[in-house]
């Protein structure tokens, strides 16, 4: 046994000296810095340096699970995931099949086009472009209400607003272009279902229901799991860039916290114990949604 | 199809789906009317979708603007290193993973799909990228996210579902391992390798944490850093200083629409070009991994 | 350490450098030249009045400062010329890019080498080890050590409470970075309206302005909560921690004071009825400018130099000092000025710290002082009957700053301000005159901290901060009723209140029984 091992070593070693660049990649940004996480139970400072820095244990647990902010910011980070869960996540199905049901091709094809291109928006612009939009005294929006004869809101300081300027941006970028797998999926819906159908007397609302929602029923599953994983990946850009002063009770996520505290605050050991507390039960759920997916979906990440 | 009666379905989905592309589109035209308006029009909010009384002063001082083409040189020379770095590691190794009975095949994508599930998180990966002297240079936009696991998926499950035949010729013609990587699969494989590529470049172009963690240098900063600190942080009134010496006004409002603008530009202009492979993007994620 | 022990420390350090010479340069490897630039540090005070014939070797530094809109700085600004010629030393200037800059050349360990920093940048991160103790170096830094001996309140400031010098604060420009009350006075005149003397009459007549001019928001500013520090001492309070004026042995957080609620409702009133701009929590400088020169906006409260520059801006209309408003008490209050947030520090992991060291000995010598508050005769100003008159090319007193880096973030130590006060119009003299009237009797500062104590305090700082600029946000908004304010008072305890003020006061005490 152990020699065919060597021997097919050697039969590979062409492709495995082409993997070393990868695997070297993973090595190093993505396992060392697992490795990092031993400063989370250290009084971590960085002019002494890892080896110099005292061991304090779960000190920093400790103070992570008794502050009163954490369980805020737990809180909005699985809130956000949550409802971008549960509302986007619908948006493009229903896009989707809006554009089956399109018939002027012409006119599906362009809003088609249209409708992809926010996807490719970096968060940056797309930001920008809110608090440009959304600012009370120079904003659009401020604007048009003034014009309508209502009040201007000041969208972005208010906490209560925070998670629909999220979740509706989330949308505005992203439901268009998740479209394109559902769209596959109906494309290969059987023509003669819908013949069936009709001759049954199926009106049109029927036949979405009975025919087309079904078509793409596993489609959905898929990414419906697959998209479990995520919740409590709620990426760090767009709320570090919308988040101020005025709206940070809602604003203020797991990733913001820990720059604040970490980078800009230098509390390297605290920040680290928030995110491997995180990731711990990241971990979980997207164990949990994986195996899940390969019991209904028979898909899998790997 | 033989559904051919226009219902009233048929002019409600009309009008929503009309809805969607305005609202689509609508922050695109507002930005750009801004930007080309005169001050006059705009502070009285009489600009919406198209631009009244012309007026490129804004996009002028933009222009003059040193830093905004220091990120935009910057960030296409991040996109085309990194592009190069991510395709290249890419390739060779999803080539090399779909290889048939690729000896430790199961524990090495154990390693690698581990790292999808579990991010020792930011602060260890600032001290890493720090400790390796990352800080401040031009591999830090480059190494950190070289490979992206997903499109090393992809890519190996493309590879692995090319013809057994047309490889097993090759070796019959006497290629190495590499030259069938260079010279069959990659030729076959081209749209694949656009796709990816095209998403590694946007993924480059776009990318803004790593950056505001790791380059402090003003002279590296990409165009995603630029464009935060003149809109978002608002340091966008310090062009108007050397802006208004032909004594048009500027306001800051149509400045900061022409950073936003110049920042999404070129998406703007090939998206119309690449927009399939965009889509083609999609789909290659769905297939099974 | 106690004061006394401190002070004996140095003059035996001192002693010490007059007996080692060359000692700062020890670790150079170029003996020939560095010797006689420092082989007697009192001889090389003494040697910068005279002419600099011998100049020390050729060193580079990089100095970290802010980027300031109004003076957009320049590589070829006459100040780090001056530095130049006169230390040899070669200075880069490494820009604040945004909020989070110096935290992040923190962090990342590859610090410029000498740092303009506030206050609280040095409590965060002075005990974390980023700066280096400067006390150590005071025989490299003679005119430092003269510096601070002269200038017992600088010093008391800048000592940590185990006889740490991280920083050393600037002195003598105070007077130009106070904040101010100012208004449109020829508005107020065309429409008979008289400068209000309380905050009372501030919502009176900018009520009346918001019907002259519908379109405009009266009353506004740009540093957003900040500005509670300016307006916190019309109401008697700073916001945060500060020594009790009734009883400077206490420290006190001033938004327990019922008087923070007077404001805070004002503020509130204010914004409700449109009489500050919506988005006051982001403004920045050019939109505040854009307020101000456009007749949106008529009274504000900015730094004292904005008067002249926007004056020298506005077309028509013009600016004028106004004392500040009262909300409580019977005087009128602006924090307490004069003394200077700026100080400098220098990067524990530089690598060129003797020249950091040479940089801060000559700004803050005699000579450095008066060569970087008024450059060189002939080259910036001209002595005519033996009175000092800058050149034409500047025209008011912000020029110095756009065309040469005079009296800007770290390019001098102790300031002339006279140099300053020189190039200000006669007709702007009286704010600088009528300013120092109104300060508020205790400064807006907190003892310093030792190390342990500040990392104790490093997330509870932080939470608090957190907590009530948010609550207030939203109490300003009106997004919370003016009645939960007690409620928020009391919920400030469960963001370790108490503790932080514990903190605060052992190292208050300490420091009262240290200057005894």
């Amino acid at each position: 046994m152990k020699q065919s091992v060597f021997h097919r070593i050697k039969r590979d070693r062409v492709f495995l000296l082409l993997l070393l660049p990868a695997l070297l990649h993973y090595l190093l940004f993505r396992y060392v810095p697992m490795f990092g996480i031993v400063v989370s139970f250290m009084d971590y400072n960085l002019f002494k340096g890892i080896w110099h820095s005292p061991w304090v244990g779960l000190k920093y647990y400790r103070m992570f699970f008794s502050n009163p902010d954490a369980w805020n910011i737990v809180r909005n980070t699985l809130l956000l995931g949550l409802y971008k869960f549960v509302i986007a996540f619908p948006a493009p199905i229903v896009l989707a099949i809006l554009f089956y049901e399109m018939r002027w091709k012409k006119f599906r094809r362009f809003v088609q086009s249209v409708s992809y291109l926010p996807f490719f928006l970096s968060s940056v612009v797309l930001s920008s472009i809110m608090l440009m939009l959304l600012s009370p005294s120079t904003g659009w929006v401020g604007k048009a209400m003034q014009t309508l004869g209502l009040e201007p809101i000041n969208f972005l300081q208010k906490p209560e607003w925070f998670r629909t300027i999220y979740i509706g941006s989330d949308i505005w970028q992203q439901a268009g272009y998740g479209t394109i797998i559902f769209l596959a999926a109906l494309a290969a819906i059987d023509p003669q279902l819908y013949e069936a159908a009709r001759m049954d007397g199926a009106n049109r609302w029927k036949q979405t229901l009975h025919v087309t929602i079904p078509g793409i029923v596993p489609a959905i599953v898929i990414m419906f799991i697959l998209s479990i994983g995520g919740i409590l990946e709620v990426p760090f850009d767009k709320a570090f860039l919308l988040g101020n002063a005025g709206n940070r009770d809602t604003a203020d996520i797991i990733s913001t916290y820990v720059y604040r505290i970490g980078i800009l605050g230098g509390g390297f050991s605290y920040a680290t114990a928030i995110n491997l507390s995180i990731a711990v039960v990241s971990l979980t759920f997207i164990y949990t949604a994986n195996k899940v997916s390969r019991k209904v979906g028979e898909t899998s990440l790997w | 199809m033989v559904r051919k009666r226009i219902g009233v379905f048929d002019v409600v989905n009309f009008l929503i789906l009309l809805f969607i592309a305005i609202v689509t589109v609508f922050p695109f035209l507002h930005m750009a009317s801004v930007a080309i308006s005169a001050p006059e029009y705009v502070v009285r909010n009489q600009v919406s979708f198209f631009p009244r009384g012309f007026q490129f002063d804004a996009l002028n001082a933009v222009f003059e603007d040193k830093r905004l083409w220091i990120g935009y040189r910057n960030t296409i020379g991040y996109v085309l290193l990194g592009g190069f770095i991510s395709m290249s590691v890419t390739i060779m190794g999803a080539y090399a993973l779909s290889r048939r009975g690729l000896v430790f095949h199961k524990p090495i994508m154990l390693f690698i799909v581990f790292t999808m599930m579990f991010f020792g998180g930011m602060i260890p990966f600032y001290l890493v990228a720090r400790a390796y002297g990352l800080m401040d240079t031009i591999w830090a936009m480059v190494l950190p996210n070289a490979v992206n696991t997903y499109n090393l998926i992809v890519m190996r499950t493309f590879f692995s579902g090319l013809p057994v035949e047309v490889e097993e010729s090759g070796r019959i013609d006497g290629l190495s391992d590499f030259s069938v990587l260079t010279h069959i699969v990659i030729p076959l494989s081209k749209p694949v390798l656009l796709t990816i590529g095209l998403f590694y470049a946007v993924e480059i172009w776009n990318s803004f944490q790593g950056a505001l963690l790791l380059i402090r240098n003003p002279n590296l900063f990409p165009l995603q850093l630029v464009i935060r600190n003149l809109v978002v942080v608002g340091q966008a009134g310090d062009v108007l200083t050397a802006s208004t010496k032909d004594g048009h006004k500027v306001i800051l409002e149509s400045l900061k629409y022409a950073i936003i603008l110049l920042g999404c530009l070129p998406l703007l202009i090939i998206y119309p070009f690449i927009q399939k492979h965009f889509e083609q993007g999609a789909l290659i994620g769905s297939v099974k991994g | 350490m106690n004061m006394k022990a401190f002070k004996l420390t140095w003059a035996a350090a001192a002693a010490v450098a007059l007996t080692v010479s060359g000692c700062g340069s020890n670790n150079n490897n170029e003996p020939a030249t560095s010797a006689s630039s420092s082989a007697n540090p009192s001889q090389s005070a003494a040697a910068t009045a005279s002419a600099s014939a011998a100049l020390p070797e050729p060193a580079k530094i990089k100095i970290f400062t802010e980027n300031n809109d109004a003076w957009p700085p320049k590589a070829d600004w006459g100040v780090w010329k001056w530095v130049k010629e006169e230390t040899n030393i070669d200075v880069e200037q490494v820009l604040a890019t945004g909020p989070e800059s110096l935290a992040l050349a923190v962090s990342s360990g590859d610090m410029p080498d000498v740092l303009s920093v506030f206050q609280n940048d040095v409590q965060k991160f002075g005990p974390q080890g980023a700066f280096e103790d400067l006390s150590k170096h005071m025989d490299q830094m003679p005119n430092v050590k003269a510096y601070l001996d002269s200038h017992p309140d600088v010093l008391s400031r800048a000592v940590s409470p185990n006889g740490e010098i991280f920083n050393i604060y600037n002195d003598g420009a105070g007077d130009g970075s106070q904040m101010v009350w100012f208004y449109r006075d020829d508005i107020f005149q065309k429409n008979n309206l008289e400068v209000p003397k309380t905050w009372d009459e501030l919502y009176t007549v900018s009520k009346k302005l918001k019907e002259l001019y519908p379109d405009s928001y009266p009353f506004m500013f740009r540093h957003g909560l900040g500005t509670l520090d300016t307006f916190g001492p019309s109401f008697d309070i700073y916001p945060e921690f500060y020594q009790d004026p009734a009883d400077p042995t206490k420290m006190k957080f001033g938004l327990e004071d019922p008087n923070a609620k007077t404001m805070v409702e004002w503020l509130n009133k204010f914004v409700k009825e449109k009489l500050i701009p919506p988005d006051w929590l982001t403004m920045d400088y050019k939109a505040w400018t854009q307020f101000m020169s456009t007749n949106k906006s008529f009274i504000t409260v900015q730094f004292i130099g904005q008067i002249e520059i926007m004056n020298s801006q506005l077309t028509e209309g013009h600016l004028k000092f106004m004392p500040p408003p009262i909300g409580a008490g019977d005087k009128p209050y602006l924090p307490k000025g004069g003394q200077e947030g700026y100080s400098l520090a220098v990067a524990s992991t530089s690598k060129n710290k003797d020249a950091a060291y040479r940089y801060l000995d000559y700004i803050f010598s005699e000579k450095g002082k008066d060569i970087q508050s008024w450059g060189k005769e002939g080259e910036t100003y001209t002595v005519v009957d033996g009175k000092r008159k800058f050149n034409d090319n500047y025209k008011e007193a912000n020029d110095l700053r756009v065309i040469s880096g005079i009296q800007t973030a770290a390019t001098y130590g102790w300031f002339d301000f006279n140099a300053w006060l020189s190039l200000v119009k006669p007709g702007e003299q009286e704010s600088y005159v009528e300013a120092p009237k109104y300060r508020f009797p205790v400064a807006y500062a907190r003892p310093n901290l030792t190390a342990d104590e500040a990392s104790e305090l490093s997330t509870s700082n932080d939470q608090i901060w957190k907590f009530w600029t948010g609550e207030v946000t939203k109490f300003i908004n009106g997004d919370r009723p003016l009645s939960e304010w007690d409620a928020f008072v009391k919920d400030l305890g469960k963001h370790d209140l108490e503790k932080i003020r514990t903190t605060y006061q052992k190292a208050l005490d300490r420091q009262i029984a240290n200057t005894k």
